[in-house]
């Protein structure tokens, strides 16, 4: 390629270029271009930074909630809005546009710390055998719980929740069974028991009939522990 | 050229990232793409956590095991006493689970207890549990073998270990204790010393192969082998002690009628003679399930448990079981009436006095004292007169496996 062709297309990419280009070089695009958020509601689109939640949304079951119903629903906390007019500005207090959300939240007992769109009760964990506390109702008299598989899952999420960078309460143990997210578990498990017996005499036993001996279990030792990894996902 | 053509896939390979590429990448990539649980089935897939588990019940199926048509549901989301409601989304709405959210651990006994329960396989078939006898009494009767095991993993906590042990792949290493030999004196069918002598230990390593923890191989029930675990009882038997009197005779007593494995009316096995020792050794093949069930499962002696239809698997027993007194095999004149007329009801009288309530001839030495003699029989040291015509014998008897037994 000789040095006319190269300088005929510097210049037309440089022609392009002054087309394109506004008159005078923003330091950053449509900086000054300031949502109104004088409406009802969210006024700021979520989905520009946040398109894959969204496009994630449009598959789950939770497809017909808005952002908002999750992430500036927690009663507890007072967000940043606008009502009406700029005249009626309430600032944020503990968030300013939205804020993490547990799935309890909306799932816990009445889910009464929720405020727009309270969903159904996640009956049947309980958290405090495993000495755990949540500001979440997870159970009480009537779904007490109490023989979930999952409850060390639940508990010990939200015991690792606490002082961390890992999503709130119990939400990982939530997503784990209820999402479509990558899981890698390790679990340590027994693959035997050792058992050691002797003998104890009983005397006579009226219903067998006989001056009964017995087999008793000294010890029992639970062993031949192995981890197996499993993934779910891809 | 070759640098034009570079920059040129560059540009390609980039707006390409560009155009696929999401603004921010979630923190957790799925954590909103929540599933749809509204259906009327179970909608979260167990085994996408448990991948392990489904490739052991897979395991079951190829074997032909129990369990074989059951899904994680039938066991995990049971509706019982225990657990009264899961939590269940369907056509009418969100139903909170009670005393589980989404699967409980079973007690094998939710199924196997009381009169059994008629749960759905993953067919939809409704299909029948049976109760595991004894184990569905409260307390469980002194008669049920492996009752110890059973209460003992009770009170650990998971008594499904004891089920686990023989029904399952999960591996048991066991350790038993027990007397090391049994020395007594007969003095005209009557003891005039009993002594458990010594400490036995006994190990057995029964190891298991699994993809998992082995607890959900179910073993078809002509795979569990109670010599596995109870290796000394089977070397026992070859040894010539626990229960196998094979010395070989003619002479059957005539009222005993019922027959056994070897349609033998006499003995527990019949012996292969060995010219070489001049011995009578046993056919090791016939020593399996339905060798111990014959004892241990006698669904021909009335007054057992098995034929009551009390116990699912094994009851512990006694020689007095069938040889007690108006029992099916009652030795009385068993050995005829001889030079002393108390031989006629000699051995009756034996066996009635080691189960005399006041004395403490308890269950586990009962075999040690009718093999001490029978396998005396076959090398007697003393003549036999000492034995069938005056019931007076010493006879030091070493357990099982050993099978030693001197007389004097």
């Amino acid at each position: 390629m000789d040095y006319g062709k190269v300088l005929l297309i510097t210049i037309i990419t440089f022609a392009l270029g002054v087309l394109v280009l506004p008159s005078t070089l923003s330091i950053f695009a449509g900086e000054h271009y300031w949502y109104n958020l004088s409406g009802t509601e969210n006024d700021v689109p979520c989905v520009k930074c946040h398109a894959d939640v969204y496009e994630e949304l449009q598959l789950s079951a939770h497809k017909n909630l808005k952002c908002e119903d999750c992430h500036r629903a927690n009663k507890s906390i007072t967000y940043a809005s606008v009502s009406g007019s700029y005249t009626n500005v309430t600032p944020g207090k503990e968030a300013h546009a939205a804020s993490c959300v547990a799935c309890m939240m909306c799932h816990q007992i009445n889910a009464s710390q929720e405020s727009k769109v309270p969903g159904p009760y996640a009956g049947g964990f309980n958290i405090t055998i495993f000495g755990v506390s949540s500001p979440y109702n997870y159970s009480n008299s009537t779904h007490t719980g109490l023989y979930e598989a999952h409850n060390a899952l639940v508990a010990h999420a939200i015991a690792k929740a606490n002082n961390s960078t890992l999503l709130l309460d119990s939400t990982e143990a939530c997503l784990a069974c209820h999402a479509n997210v990558d899981i890698r578990m390790n679990f340590n498990v027994s693959t035997g028991m050792e058992i050691y017996t002797s003998h104890e005499i009983l005397g006579y036993d009226t219903t067998t009939g006989f001056n009964e001996s017995q087999i008793v279990i000294d010890d029992l030792r639970i062993t031949d522990f192995k981890v197996i990894t499993e993934v779910k996902g891809t | 050229m070759r640098s034009w053509s570079i920059a040129l896939i560059l540009i390609v390979i980039s707006a390409g990232m560009l155009l696929s590429n999401v603004d921010v990448v979630s923190i957790f990539k799925g954590s909103h793409y929540v599933t749809d649980v509204s259906r009327s089935d179970n909608d979260v897939n167990c085994t996408a956590c448990h991948k392990s588990v489904a490739k052991e019940m897979e395991i079951t199926r190829t074997l032909g095991g129990p369990h074989s048509d059951l899904s994680c549901e039938s066991c995990h989301r049971f509706n019982n006493s225990t657990v009264t409601q899961f939590a269940v989304a369907n056509e009418s709405g969100a139903f909170p689970g009670k005393e589980a959210h989404a699967a409980y651990v079973p007690r094998c006994l939710d199924c196997h207890g009381g009169n059994g329960v008629l749960i759905t396989n993953r067919f939809g078939q409704t299909v029948y549990a049976p109760p595991a006898r004894a184990f569905n009494q409260t307390p469980i009767p002194n008669y049920t073998a492996h009752k110890q095991l059973f209460e003992y993993c009770k009170q650990l906590g998971d008594e499904n270990l004891a089920c686990l042990a023989c029904h399952s792949n999960y591996s048991v290493n066991l350790s038993f204790k027990y007397h090391y030999s049994l020395s007594y004196v007969l003095s005209n069918w009557n003891f005039t010393s009993f002594t458990p002598n010594g400490i036995r230990v006994y190990s057995v390593n029964v190891s298991k192969q699994s993809k998992f923890s082995g607890k959900h191989v179910f073993l078809p029930l002509n795979k569990i082998n109670c010599s596995k675990c109870h290796e000394n009882i089977y070397l026992g038997l070859i040894n010539g002690i626990h229960a196998p009197i094979y010395w070989y005779l003619s002479w059957k007593k005539s009222n005993w009628t019922a027959y056994n494995l070897w349609d033998d009316r006499r003995y527990h096995g019949i012996g292969i003679y060995d010219s070489s020792t001049g011995d009578y050794i046993i056919n090791t093949s016939w020593i399996n399930n339905t060798y111990c069930a014959q004892c241990h499962y006698n669904l021909n002696v009335n007054s057992t448990a098995a034929y009551n239809g009390l116990v699912h698997c094994a009851e512990k027993v006694s020689c007095l079981t069938c040889h007690g007194t108006g029992k099916p095999y009652d030795p009385y004149d068993v050995i005829g009436t001889g030079n002393q007329s108390s031989n006629k009801i000699g051995h009756r009288q034996l066996l009635n006095e080691l189960n005399e309530v006041n004395n403490n001839y308890p269950r586990m030495y009962h075999a040690d004292v009718c093999m001490g003699c029978h396998k005396a029989s076959i090398h007697a040291t003393v003549s036999c007169g000492w034995c069938h015509n005056k019931g007076s014998v010493s006879v030091d008897v070493y357990s099982e496996p050993d099978g030693r037994v001197y007389v004097w």
